[in-house]
Parts: C-alpha cells; structure tokens; sequence
C-alpha cells in the first residue's frame, strides 16, 4: 500500500458528524432572510406611500424621502451583493476567490468614498458652528432642527470611522488571502 | 426525501471532513458545517449539471471553507479528536494517532496545497478536482505534486 492509500484510510475513518441535523436550521434561516427582506421592503414603499399623500411638502420631508431613497438604494446594493454571492457560492474555487477579491476591492473604494463623504460633512457641520454668529439670522427659522441633526450624526460620524478601520482591516485580509490563491 | 436531503445524505461525511480541515475546534467545525449546509441549501436550485453532483457540492463546501479561514486566523489550538466507534484500545490509540498526525499536516498546508489534497483524499479524479477548482488537469498535477510533497514533509518533518 503506498503513502497516499495509507492517508486516504486515515482521512476516511476520521470521526464525521450527519450534517442533515441542521438542514432545518438552515431552512428556518433562510425563510428568516426572506422574511427580513419583505419586510425592508413593505417598510421602504409605506414610506414612500406615507410621503406621496402627504400634503405640502417639508424641508423634514424631503429629508425624510432622501433618506427612505438611501436605504432603498443601499438595500438594493445588498440584494444585488447577495444575487452575485449566490452565484459565486456554486462556481469553481478559482472563480470565488476572484469574486472574493472583487468584493473585497470594491469595499475598500465604498469605506474611500465613505471617508471622504464623512470629511466633507463633519467640515460642513463644523463651518455653520465657528461663523454661527454671522449665519445664525438665516438659518434662524431652521436652527433646532440643523443643530440635531449636527448633533445627533456626529458621533454617528465618528463611530463609523471605528468600525471602518475594522471592517477596512478585515477586507484586506481578504483581498490578500484570495489574491495569494489566485496568484500562479 | 427531498433532492438536498438526498445530497446531504450522499456527501454529509465528506462535507464533515471538508469542515475539519478548514477549522480546528469542534464548536468552530459545527457552525461552518451548519454555514455549509446552509449555502448548499441556497445554491442547490441553481445546479444545472454543468460539473458533477460531487464537484458541485464540493465547491460549495470548499469556497465555505475559504471564507471560514479567511475571516478567522487559525488559534494554535492541539486538535479535538473524538475516537471513531468499533475501534479497540491499541488500534484506537494508533489509529487515532495517525488521523491526528494526517489532519495536523494537513492543516500546516498552505490553502492552495490544502484544496487540493483534499480533493484526492476525497478520492476525486483529476478531472473532477479541475471542475472543482477551475483550474486545467495540467495545472491540477502540477499542484498535486507540489501539494504531496509538502504533505509528506508535514506527515515526516525529521525526512524519514
């Protein structure tokens, strides 16, 4: 018998566990899934609903509308991530490790774009504030609600820039692991 | 029984072993057998027999694999091995010896070396290893070789 009869014997009589005993998990996790995503859905076109039969429109909502707009959007970049990881769960290894890297490419342009989104409005919160004596008389009417929402997003800001450094960490590793599988 | 039952039934010790030699602890081998399970269960609507039933979920249990080790550096933990059932006492103890020898090497094998061991230890042909990997039969032997012998000198780290 040669080395590799003598490795196949010892890798086959290895201690396995019945995999079937977590196909209901696995059902239940993917109706859960489903289930989330009608459910962003229902919540998205309510909104919408909710904003179209409402009378004049406000400054609150059309801010209102221009958020729904950017969840809807970021939710139809997920579904669209998760069709392409569908796709990329059955195809060959060399085939994942480049969607991998794809993947793992465009997150590092998305947290660029993302820090550079951030910059401009921490320096656009932080300009009103130091010449607030000299705008103050215009954006009087608009004062409250402007200072909450400088107020209430800036630590959201800040708190990004952490778990972006995390998540900026993480893709690399990814990036490098499947540019090394792919390299010749 | 429903088709993935079937599927789960045919390859369930094959994705169990899959599952062990990405991750070293037992609860760590749990949770990527059940993220395996799951993505088979995603993906097996969108089989249109364009590789073989074996390659196919081979290719999901291994591009799991991937995304399990990748996410999660290896602890440098000894392995768990549970004893296999029917085994007595002294062949217990070098039998189990030598699965704990095999799946240490196995996991010192860089991830491309380890892909492809796996495949042959999974008895594939070098044909069936190309559709799972994606790679020509050429390149699956130049791999193979590379991977045996880097395999070898896990299994004897003295040359002997």
């Amino acid at each position: 018998m040669d080395e590799l009869d003598d490795w196949r014997e010892a890798w086959h009589a290895q201690p396995v566990r019945d995999p079937t005993a977590w196909l209901a998990k696995a059902r239940r996790r993917a109706r859960l899934d489903d289930v989330r995503a009608v459910v962003s859905l229902l919540i998205g076109v309510t909104g919408y609903a909710a904003l179209a039969v409402a009378p004049a429109p406000t400054p609150l909502r059309a801010l209102g509308a221009a958020g729904l707009t950017l969840v809807l959007g970021l939710s139809a970049y997920a579904l669209w991530l998760h069709r392409g990881a569908l796709r990329a769960a059955g195809a060959s290894t060399e085939a994942y490790a480049a969607w991998i890297a794809a993947r793992a490419r465009a997150r590092l342009r998305y947290y660029a774009v993302f820090r550079v989104v951030s910059a401009v409005w921490l320096v656009g919160v932080a300009l009103p504030v130091l010449v607030w004596v000299e705008v103050a008389e215009v954006f009087e009417h608009y004062g409250d609600f402007l200072s909450g929402v400088a107020i209430g997003a800036t630590p959201l800001v800040v708190a990004g820039f952490w778990l972006l450094r995390r998540e900026q960490r993480r893709a690399e590793d990814e990036l490098r692991e499947a540019e090394a599988l792919l390299a010749p | 029984m429903e088709p993935i039952e079937r599927v789960l039934k045919a390859y369930g010790p094959a994705l169990s072993r899959v599952a062990s030699s990405y991750e070293r602890s037992p609860a760590g081998r749990d949770e990527l057998l059940q993220d395996i399970v799951l993505a088979l269960w995603k993906a097996w609507p969108s089989f249109r027999g364009e590789c073989s039933e074996r390659a196919f979920v081979l290719r999901i249990a291994h591009n799991r694999g991937l995304t399990h080790a990748w996410r999660r550096p290896p602890p440098h933990e000894p392995l768990d091995e549970v004893p296999a059932a029917g085994e007595a006492p002294d062949q217990l103890v070098a039998a189990s010896e030598q699965r704990v020898q095999l799946l240490e090497a196995v996991h010192a094998l860089p991830l491309k070396h380890r892909e492809v061991v796996l495949l042959l230890l999974e008895d594939l042909s070098h044909a069936e290893i190309a559709q799972v990997l994606g790679i020509s039969e050429n390149n699956v032997a130049v791999r193979l070789t590379r991977a045996r012998a880097a395999l070898r000198s896990a299994m004897n780290p003295g040359g002997a």
